[in-house]
């Protein structure tokens, strides 16, 4: 179940990019969306690809993910 | 502040990184009222069709799973305002073991659903050969 840029459709309340070169090209291709950094809205900083890093990056990253994910949830639950 | 109804994670690939936040988002979703409304969804600058999401990023929500709903746990067990704060007797808490174990079978039935292709899976999309 891929998802290109190219089959987003209708509008986002956000859009979180995972780290800088992702919103960059996200910002270039797709500027209707209005994309921000993950790492910008809530405390984390760049989620790094873990691509072809073996298990623990993907771990990491997973966790990472979590607690970034975990502060995103706090802050749409508060109307923000 | 308007709610939120619609929220999109972006990476490369989407195979590993957004679907992994989606998929955590959706999960924290499952106990907090104020966010069942919203759908959550991911998407990769680079992805492209007829690919699977990586099986280190399965594996690792997996290995996760626990560590995540830990968090929701705090909210089932009536904590306000912290959800860090787990459930302290939730060793011998059998409603917050169930609650447990019931949330992480849901996260992996997503992950497996969405692996298999399934409309109804997460959005946990392609690229066992390409970056997510």
């Amino acid at each position: 179940m891929p998802q290109g840029l190219e089959h987003l459709t209708g509008e986002f309340d956000r859009v979180l990019a995972v780290d800088g070169s992702v919103l960059a090209e996200l910002t270039k291709r797709r500027p209707d969306l209005r994309a921000e950094l993950l790492g910008s809205w809530v405390p984390g900083g760049n989620v790094e690809d873990p691509f072809q890093q073996g298990p623990e990056a993907y771990r990491q990253r997973a966790l990472q993910l979590a607690e970034m994910t975990r502060r995103v949830a706090e802050r749409l639950a508060r109307g923000e | 502040m308007a709610a939120v109804n619609r929220i999109l994670f972006v990476c490369s690939g989407n195979a590993a990184r957004s679907p992994m936040a989606a998929e955590i988002l959706r999960s924290l979703g499952v106990t907090r009222s104020r966010l069942r409304h919203v759908v959550v969804e991911s998407a990769g600058t680079h992805a492209s069709d007829g690919e699977r999401p990586f099986d280190g990023a399965i594996e690792a929500m997996e290995e996760i799973g626990a560590r995540v709903e830990v968090a929701a746990l705090g909210d089932y067990a009536g904590i306000p305002g912290d959800v860090e704060a787990p459930c302290d007797s939730r060793e011998e808490c059998a409603a917050c073991r169930d609650h447990l174990q019931r949330l992480v079978a849901a996260v992996v039935r997503r992950l497996e659903r969405a692996a298999r292709g399934d409309r109804d899976g997460a959005r946990v999309a392609p690229g066992r050969n390409r970056p997510g």
